[in-house]
């Protein structure tokens, strides 16, 4: 689980920074709407999927994979008590809000340290 | 600072839907309710106040999806993109509220405070000298 600061999370979330909880496509279900969800794919193939009918951005994936490989943990109905390990692109962080923990930063990914 | 004064251009993640905005805006809040959070995917949402006179659509204002929550709140979202660009809870109100998110021209640091904590998601701390409410501002 991750914060990711990207231009294209800012955007599609239109807030800060969004959080996404990594999975592997099998572990997702949708117990009902996918037909109402519409995918957006962004110049840098990034793909996210949202409700048609209230907008939430619930999942979303890259250009390589077929099917979504993170969830927006901003979703969950369950209680969620797992916490986010870094932030990431934090190079596209915007100025009214800062970053004031203490978890790693990566100014693009995570393989990619500052 | 508490408000910005210089023309703010914003847009959704598609470009379908551009604004400008004018004049005195602010403050940002930030908000913890559950359909701010659901609504945006996000930990939580920020909103700049913005006089509905100063703020200009350039593109896609008629296609706005507007999504009305169970508290009466609207929002307008791209079609497209999903991303939310507006919130406002009285048609009447002079002030309209924009996802800061979607700006393009950086707002800089701009006086801020944060509503709904009370529904704040366990897994993100506020650790800015920001105001915290439990509920609304007047809470
Ligand atoms: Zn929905
Ligand atoms: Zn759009």
């Amino acid at each position: 689980m991750s914060h990711c600061h990207c231009v294209n999370c800012r955007k599609a979330h239109a807030a800060a920074f969004s959080t996404n909880l990594e999975i592997h496509p099998r572990q997702l279900t949708f117990l009902r709407g996918k037909d109402s969800l519409r995918s957006y794919r962004t110049d840098s193939g990034s793909h996210t999927a949202f409700c048609t009918t209230c907008g939430s951005t619930l999942v979303c994936w890259g250009d390589g994979d077929p099917d979504p490989t993170y969830v927006c943990a901003a979703t969950l109905d369950t209680e969620f008590h797992g916490k986010p390990e870094f932030h990431i692109f934090v190079s596209g962080r915007v100025p009214w809000h800062e970053i004031r923990d203490q978890l790693p930063r990566f100014e693009r990914n995570s393989d990619d340290p500052i | 600072m508490n408000a910005s004064e210089k023309t703010l251009e914003g847009s959704c993640l598609c470009q379908k839907v551009r604004y400008r905005i004018t004049g005195k805006v602010g403050p940002l809040t930030h908000c913890h309710c559950t359909h701010c959070r659901k609504t945006h995917g996000a930990a939580f949402a920020s909103y700049l106040d913005v006089p509905r006179e100063n703020l200009t659509f350039v593109s896609g204002e008629k296609d706005l999806v507007t999504y009305q929550a169970e508290s009466g709140t609207k929002r307008g979202f791209c079609p497209d993109c999903g991303a939310v660009i507006t919130c406002w809870g009285d048609d009447e109100s002079k002030v309209i509220e924009i996802a800061a998110g979607t700006l393009d021209t950086p707002l800089g640091k701009i006086e801020a405070h944060h509503i709904w904590v009370r529904s704040r998601v366990p897994w993100y701390e506020i650790r800015d000298g920001f105001s915290q409410h439990p509920e609304g501002s007047q809470s």
